[in-house]
């Protein structure tokens, strides 16, 4: 056997081993040792998989990831996302669906300081989904637009995908952070663009909150809406300007928002343990998988697949952007089925070269991949994000999630169509630097 | 059967909460460095002690990972099938899983060996290597125990309940 035919029977065992119910990260390091072990020796295979595992483990630069989860956890379990709500839906609540768009509101400011969607997504469901119950909204509109709105975390920066995509790929995560901020606001505007005239053409889905004053409004922004303000700049802005690396933007991050919590009075010591334990399982499981792809990385590049897959692209008879289509509509497939974080660490080793030869912008490729990938939180069966929300919001079926989140994926859809079409939107930032 | 899960699960928890100790020192070491770098000097061997207590918080919180199930898998095929053949199906994959993580354990182990000959240091402060090797492959160990401790509860059910509760 050649080692392509070995490298292409490694990715077909890849989806079989996954649809087995195998953890991701260990079918990956199963394949990746077994192809590695085939391709060279047992003694060589030993010594390619414990280094990979030492310097993924000791690793400076990958400490960015638990940073940054923890900070989303600090975040999370001290309800600064309460306060956010709570400012946001002063001042918009009053208008139709402002409810709705409030909560949009909200999600993308808390996307601003936590990557994840489903520490979003249970923070909302929790906060904002009993609030527009309240105002008689319908329950598919006021559990989907939680489920979707989830999504902004992972385009505003700090996004944890974004920077597994950065890890895979080598590409600055300071530029792949400045590259998510143009989608991510395009997405939360089209996000509030579809709920306003889903409320306008049938208003029953979506009444009006109550009126607030003009100075309680104020109130409401200057108290709930300056912590993120400070946290934000004092990351990105840091990180941006050039003060700090991307490993000490996630240390100022999760200090910053502890001593808010702190100051506010709103971590006692068992939410702090408990914001300890979360990022620990979850930075845990996703820096394994970091492992194991790379294992995995290093088995296709002996192969030579991604680099015939190049090869193979380049050559064939439709335009460089017809190839994208293929690419994305792949990963829109499998995004219906993989996880998002998963998705990344197990593709980008076989699409990035083939978009990079292709003579795509590898940061807008990073965007582009990880909306469609996030569309993956929202779609059936597998969408996290609306299995999340059921499990806050128990009397609403899963169905009616499901089926109140279709126009929010077209709004999706649509924002990679534009990001696509127009790509300054994402790379206007980062080609000031660059 | 359960005093095997139950010491996997204190075990584990333990270890965690090591680790979740390592993630806090490590953003307080960040933090301080960067303030000592402004108004001072940079931190001696920051970026070691960094990378030793990375070290320690990853290969400590993996069987922790794994006791809590917070590891991404895809449910909804399996699923499918009935009980009895979804018990055979994770007997299958737990199988590979021990028998190739505990390969990696063993061969980190050998790594560290050699480390340890090399007498291999870190470069600014000259801390001995091998010791974050050791702990490394005792992290792999752990969760090949993990792993072993679900086949035999799957072996267990399938034997006992032919499988109804796996």
């Amino acid at each position: 056997m050649t080692p392509v035919q070995i490298g292409l029977i490694g990715i077909v065992l890849v989806f079989v081993l996954i649809a087995s119910r195998m953890p991701v990260a260990y079918v990956m390091l199963v394949i990746g040792v077994a192809g590695i072990a085939q391709l060279t020796s047992i003694e060589a295979t030993l010594s390619i998989s414990a280094s990979t595992i030492y310097d993924t483990f000791a690793s400076y630069s990958l400490i960015v990831v638990p940073l940054f989860v923890w900070m989303g956890f600090i975040a999370f379990h001290a309800g600064i996302s309460a306060r956010i709500y709570d400012a946001v839906y002063k001042v918009m609540g009053s208008m139709p669906a402002g409810l709705a768009l409030a909560t949009i509101g909200a999600s993308c400011a808390f996307g601003a300081i936590c990557g994840s969607t489903t520490a979003t997504s249970a923070t909302m469901s929790a906060i904002a989904v009993p609030e527009m119950r309240r105002y008689h909204y319908k329950d598919s509109l006021a559990t989907s637009v939680v489920a979707a709105s989830a999504i902004l975390g992972i385009m505003i920066p700090p996004s944890v995908i974004l920077i597994l995509y950065g890890i895979a790929t080598g590409e600055s995560i300071k530029h792949l952070f400045m590259a998510g901020i143009g989608p991510g606001i395009l997405l939360t505007g089209l996000f509030m663009l579809v709920t306003f005239l889903l409320a306008l053409r049938n208003p029953k889905l979506a009444p009006s909150g109550a009126p607030v004053e003009y100075k309680e409004k104020v109130r409401a922004l200057v108290t709930g809406g300056i912590e993120v303000v400070i946290i934000f700049a004092a990351v990105m802005g840091g990180l941006f300007l050039g003060f700090f690396t991307p490993t000490e933007a996630g240390a100022v991050g999760s200090g910053a928002t502890l001593l808010v919590a702190l100051v506010r009075r709103q971590l006692n010591w068992k939410r702090f343990v408990d914001s300890l334990n979360a990022a620990v399982r979850i930075s845990v499981m996703i820096m394994f998988l970091v492992m194991a792809a790379r294992i995995f990385g290093r088995f296709l590049a002996l192969t030579g697949v991604p680099s015939m897959l190049a090869n193979f692209a380049v050559q064939l008879p439709i335009s460089p952007l017809g190839v994208m289509g293929v690419i994305l509509l792949i990963y829109l497939l499998l995004g219906l089925f993989i996880d998002a974080l998963a998705l990344i660490l197990l593709t980008v080793p076989i699409f990035y070269p083939v978009a990079v030869q292709l003579g795509f912008d590898p940061i807008w490729f990073g965007v582009i991949i990880v909306l469609v990938v996030g569309m993956g939180v929202i779609t059936p069966p597998v969408g996290a994000n609306i299995y999340v929300v059921a499990g806050m919001v128990r009397d609403v079926p899963v169905v009616t999630i499901f089926r109140g989140v279709w126009p929010y994926l077209a709004a999706v859809i649509l924002c990679v169509a534009i990001v696509t079409a127009f790509p300054q939107i994402s790379l206007f930032l980062p080609d000031l630097v660059r | 059967m359960e005093g095997l899960e139950r010491f996997v699960y204190w075990v584990t928890h333990r270890l965690s909460m090591v680790a979740q100790t390592a993630l806090f020192l490590i953003m307080l070491i960040i933090l301080a460095n960067i303030v000592m770098r402004y108004f001072w000097a940079p931190i001696k061997g920051t970026y070691e002690m960094v990378e030793v207590l990375g070290a320690l918080f990853l290969s400590l919180g993996a069987a922790y990972c794994a006791v809590t199930r917070s590891n991404i898998a895809v449910e909804f095929a399996v699923e499918m099938l009935s009980p009895k053949k979804q018990t055979l199906v994770d007997i299958g994959t737990n199988l590979i899983s021990f028998l190739f993580i505990a390969f990696i354990s063993w061969g980190v182990l050998e790594y560290a060996g050699t480390v340890y000959q090399r007498g291999r240091e870190t470069a600014a402060l000259g801390l001995p290597l091998f010791p974050v090797y050791y702990l490394v492959s005792l992290g792999m160990f752990l969760l090949a125990l993990v792993v072993l401790t679900e086949l035999i509860r799957l072996i267990l059910v399938l034997a006992l309940k032919g499988g109804e509760k796996g």
